[in-house]
């Protein structure tokens, strides 16, 4: 069990990613620039569906030796493509940068750079998606968004399309392409024009068709190609192989996949388009599992295909996700480290009548998982009180060989969530994952990361009456002079009233951001293979989904529970520090005070110990920060979701924050999700998650992250295995919504750090999402080193 | 004194310890052990009273422990901090005027409700995992009326209950003290009295005595710490194994490998470890050691 035979073509082709030293791809921005320019005059989503449909027509295609699934975004391997009309802010400004930035960096070759300045980015000057925003932003809410020391960052949305959806491919794999155009026909067909939304929906429609026609015959390049392949091909197995690829090629994605192989490569085809008419991350799979299972049982009933072909079948998908790459702008960089696309693919869960729904697929995902050694896709397990041991136990398995995947989930939390937001019982216990820890029903547009926001730098302009420690300026309300605060009760309320100021500032920005994607940026293909846009008629980005909703998170919360926790009893309680005395410290970045930063640091109790005392506060924090946001409605008729977590954004959001009361030094990390302060946990993981179900999860709809790191010595048997199974159980049984594990020794991530060359494979869970390790920068990777390490017992 | 002997004298909790009895445990060490083993990780338990910790990488060098020691034991030489050990008092005030816990107070006296309150907190881990509570030290019948009180109390919740012991102790005062817990996990340094003597400072007859008596009333797990080169030649370890299979055929036995995660303590504690350097035994040496006691029938299992 422990080392599996991998698989030949497994080692082969996933070396062959490894060996890809990441590069920027100009074709799509060359084919997008042309199309925009062919088709000026165009209502904007009949011109995105053409502009597509020249991409799919146009670009280079490839078929990489030994791979059984066809398909990729670019011209080549693991390169990454670019999206001028969302991006070309960045692009021109940072063309130098990417090969220099210290994370994720991405070779840029002279004539691409040259091309790029004199023919593509002058078109879109002041047209993406950036320059559009800041256009429309009013002033006060755009001196915020542009704020060298940010409060919140809209980056993710502002620079890129929207991402985080789940699509419905049960359909599309059913129907194929062609089925979708009878639809679509139907509708078309039945439209009445006379109506006044009418030719909005006849726009939409006609770009479906459009878009359907481009990815068949996009499909069909691959078969033409294969056999043009196959006739020079010396090798006969290879050259069978790219015959049956042909074949498969014929029939989908525009007919009804008929067995195992076709539904794979269908799948595959539907999915990656999404990747090719946006930008937006973690377009995630959802329960693959679920979807497969009918053409699995079919195949293998039928006897044509074997469960040794569907292993090998599965591991080529495992590999193809991995090669879905971005340019990201420096700073969404920084907040998603490692290339990150956070494909999340679900597994187990119950169906709609509450029922265990685990499959041999299930099993035989975790195998694959085991058997690549890759980022993506970001793999989550649901939990549930009748999940199968064996399955659970696999999966645990999985995690203690050192692979960092996958994370789990608990299923009450999720289908709580969804049903108080009105999401009927049978479709909230249909739920996937969204990216990192989002949960969302089927037919929904997520937008579950829609902003992250530094709730550590509130409570800072809350203990300096609105002003930045920083830099000196009026970022917030004034609060009032903190030597007037009399206890925690006046701090708390200070803080709120600074929660509540940017998260207006927050929400005005992401409503205009929707709208500026809504007219600019309309989706056609997403809103195509999403439920209920083709019934009503309406683009994703205008609301055309059955949910909607928008997601910003919550950063530092372990910093503010801290802080609040060492104010209410080192000054208001024991009054061994005057309020004077902190704030001068804190001005001067504890220079000079470091007793008093000790005192901080160790005389008061601290988030992760299972500590009444600062856990009531952090649960106040928790209800603050959701209460604020929640009461929100965003552009696409759907909610604001509050979440709390950090992605790898604790390392630049903790530069734009000055000292605080918790003893963190001026721009240092913050904690990340809702995990410890590093190194103030001081009793092991049980501890962790006892404070973390002290949190109300279900208020917390957009989902909380709670990381934690093992040696791989601890679990190499079973009793190590066992314990955090039952780790997890618990956590689950106390309320707790999500739990990640990285299983590695802070000895190889520091050998990592100095060799990257030898340590190129290795993954590391940033957070929601799993990276290369030696694509991080050095914060990033210090960061992840100090999360405390269980090991000692 | 009376209101003392009530409570117990505790120097850590150690929650998700799940390699010293079933499941997901709380590990509550009790200070004090009348075995002094030179390969012992937890120096802090050797003495039975309250004492002081002094970590230098934690020390910020603000000289607050120096004034506030009351016999000079604490002094500034060179910028370093420098404790003479022989002249500590512990009266612990420097630990309490420590900013950063570079020297921090080891031991604290709870009573049986404080530690119920404490490992009633993984009550949900310990149902999970058909788990609890194990007691370990230095030796918990050294305080053998706290353990008697405490055993049957933790056991009202559900709790298993696992007492970690040397055996080195009086027959009727041991077995009183323990007989309600579920589980023994005894420890057997050494089959060998010289060596048993030279290294953990007392003979094992005691211990050999009190361990054929026990396993005829309770469930016992026989925990055996392997040092390389002192306790491990296979004349000793066959002997061991005969004595351990004649007294509790096919039981259950574990072996510990020696690590030398104690050492540092020692340095923080003013003693000195005087075990020669010793390298931690390799995967292959545990296993070879383990054929011994496999070869009568126990069940081994390496930890």
């Amino acid at each position: 069990m422990n080392n599996p035979v991998r698989h030949w073509r497994t080692i082969k082709l996933n070396d062959e990613l490894l060996d890809v030293k990441p590069e920027i791809c100009i074709e799509r921005a060359r084919l997008v620039t042309k199309a925009y320019q062919e088709n000026e005059g165009d209502p904007m989503v009949l011109k995105r569906a053409k502009t597509i449909s020249k991409v799919l027509n146009e670009m280079t295609i490839f078929i990489q030796k030994d791979q059984l699934i066809v398909g990729a975004q670019a011209s080549s391997l693991r390169v990454a493509p670019l999206f001028p009309e969302t991006e070309s802010t960045y692009l021109e400004e940072e063309i130098d940068l990417f090969e220099k930035r210290e994370q994720d960096r991405l070779i840029v070759k002279d004539n691409i750079k040259k091309e790029l300045l004199e023919d593509i980015l002058p078109y879109w000057k002041n047209k993406d998606t950036k320059s559009l925003v800041l256009k429309a932003l009013p002033e006060e809410t755009k001196r915020l968004v542009t704020l060298q020391d940010q409060i919140f960052s809209v980056d993710i949305h502002m620079t890129g399309s929207i991402g985080h959806v789940i699509v419905n491919y049960e359909k599309v794999l059913g129907k194929g392409f062609a089925g979708l155009k009878e639809d679509i026909n139907v509708k078309l067909s039945n439209l009445d024009m006379t109506q006044p939304d009418s030719s909005e929906k006849y726009e939409l429609y006609c770009s479906m068709l459009i878009i359907s026609d481009a990815i068949i015959s996009f499909a069909h390049r691959y078969a033409a190609k294969a056999r043009e392949l196959a006739r020079i091909e010396e090798d006969e197995r290879w050259k069978k192989e790219l015959l049956s690829i042909a074949e498969i090629c014929d029939n989908v994605p525009e007919k009804p996949a008929e067995n195992f192989r076709e539904a794979v490569q269908s799948f595959w085809f539907s999915h990656l388009l999404l990747y090719i008419e946006q930008n937006g991350l973690a377009v995630s799979v959802g329960r693959f599992d679920q979807f497969m299972y009918p053409y699995y049982k079919k195949s293998i009933e039928e006897g044509s295909i074997v469960d040794g072909e569907v292993q090998e079948l599965l591991e080529c998908l495992w590999i193809k996700f991995t090669e879905i790459m971005r340019a990201y702008s420096y700073e969404s960089a920084k907040y998603y480290a490692g290339f990150s696309i956070s494909e999340n693919l679900v597994l187990g869960g119950i169906d709609a009548t509450g029922e265990d729904v685990t499959n041999e697929l299930s099993l035989m995902c975790l195998e694959a998982e085991r058997n690549t050694l890759l980022p993506q896709p970001n793999l989550a397990v649901r939990v549930h009180t009748k999940s199968p041991k064996h399955f659970l136990k696999k999966a645990v398995d999985v995690v203690s060989s050192g692979r960092s995947k996958p994370e789990f989930f608990n299923d009450d939390v999720g289908i709580s969530v969804l049903m108080s937001s009105g999401v009927p019982l049978e479709e909230a216990r249909d739920y996937s994952i969204s990216g990192c820890v989002e949960a969302v029903p089927p037919h929904c547009n997520g937008m579950t990361n829609a902003a992250m926001s530094n709730i550590a730098k509130a409570l800072e302009l809350a203990l300096n009456d609105g002003v930045c420690q920083l830099k000196e300026i009026q970022i917030g309300p004034n609060t009032g002079d903190p030597n007037n605060f009399n206890n925690i009760e006046d701090v708390i309320k200070a803080f709120k009233i600074q929660v509540e100021a940017y998260v207006k500032h927050m929400v005005i920005a992401l409503q205009i951001i929707e709208k500026i994607h809504a007219k600019h940026f309309p989706l056609p293909y997403f809103s195509l293979v999403l439920d209920d846009c083709i019934e009503v008629g309406l683009d994703v980005t205008s609301g055309g989904a059955r949910y909607n909703y928008t997601g910003p998170q919550a950063v530092g919360f372990a910093d503010v529970a801290n802080s609040l926790a060492a104010l209410k009893k080192l000054i208001f309680e024991e009054k061994s520090i005057t309020m004077h005395e902190l704030l001068d410290a804190m001005r001067n970045d504890f220079n000079g005070k470091e007793i008093l930063r000790q005192q901080l640091i160790n005389k008061a109790p601290k988030w992760g110990n299972d500590e009444d005392y600062v856990d009531e506060i952090a649960a106040e924090v928790a209800q603050i920060y959701c209460d604020t946001v929640s009461k929100y409605k965003n552009t696409r008729g759907g909610i604001y979701r509050p979440g709390i977590y950090s992605v790898s954004g604790n390392v630049p959001l903790g530069q734009h924050v000055g000292a605080l009361p918790n003893g963190k030094l001026k721009r240092g990390a913050l904690a990340d999700g809702i995990g410890p302060e590093h190194g103030t946990d001081k009793f092991g993981p049980t501890a962790i998650a006892s404070s973390a179900s002290k949190l109300n999860h279900k208020i917390i709809t957009n989902g909380t992250i709670l990381n934690q790191k093992f040696t791989p010595t601890l679990l190499k048997d079973e009793r190590g295995k066992e314990g955090l199974l039952d780790l997890i159980l618990g956590y689950f049984d106390m309320g707790g919504w999500h739990i990640q594990f990285n299983v590695v020794s802070s000895e190889t991530l520091r050998a990592a750090q100095e060799n990257p060359q030898e340590h190129k494979g290795l993954i590391i869970r940033v957070a929601g999402y799993s990276a290369f390790f030696t694509e991080l920068d050095r914060g990033v990777q210090d960061d992840i080193i100090l999360r405390t390490e269980q090991s000692t017992f | 004194m009376s209101n003392i002997e009530k409570k117990g004298l505790i120097f850590n909790f150690q929650r998700f310890s799940i390699h010293d009895g079933p499941g997901i445990r709380t590990v509550v060490f009790l200070k004090g052990c009348p075995l002094n083993c030179k390969w012992c990780s937890n120096p802090e338990a050797f003495l039975n009273n309250t004492q002081i910790n002094y970590s230098s990488a934690k020390c910020i060098n603000c000289n607050t422990c120096v004034g506030a020691c009351r016999v000079d034991a604490i002094k500034n030489v060179n910028n370093m901090i420098e404790i003479d050990w022989d002249m500590c008092v512990n009266c612990l005030e420097c630990s309490e005027t420590c900013s950063t816990q570079a020297i921090s107070k080891i031991g604290q006296f709870y009573t049986v409700e404080e530690v119920i309150e404490k490992v009633k907190r993984d009550a949900h881990f310990y149902k999970k995992s058909h788990g609890g509570v194990t007691i370990s030290g230095g030796e918990p019948v050294m305080q053998p009326e706290f353990l008697r009180n405490l055993i049957p109390e933790i056991r009202k919740y559900g709790f298993n209950v696992a007492i970690e012991t040397t055996g080195y102790v009086n027959w009727n005062i041991f077995y009183d003290a323990v007989k309600e817990a579920d589980l023994l996990l005894f420890d057997l340094k050494s089959i060998d009295n010289d060596t048993h003597l030279k290294y953990t400072g007392v003979e094992n007859r005691t211990i050999l005595d009190n361990y054929k008596k026990i396993i005829k009333l309770k469930d016992v797990v026989t925990r055996l710490p392997l040092i390389p080169g002192i306790n491990t030649n296979e004349k000793d370890l066959n002997n061991l194994a005969n004595f351990i299979s004649e007294n509790n055929p096919n039981g259950v036995v574990h072996l510990l490998g020696y690590h030398s995660l104690g050492k540092a303590k020692y340095n923080q504690l003013g003693l000195i470890y005087d075990l020669a350097e010793i390298k931690s035994p390799s995967e292959y040496d545990m296993k070879n050691w383990a054929e011994a006691f496999k070869n009568k029938g126990l069940i081994v299992e390496l930890l």
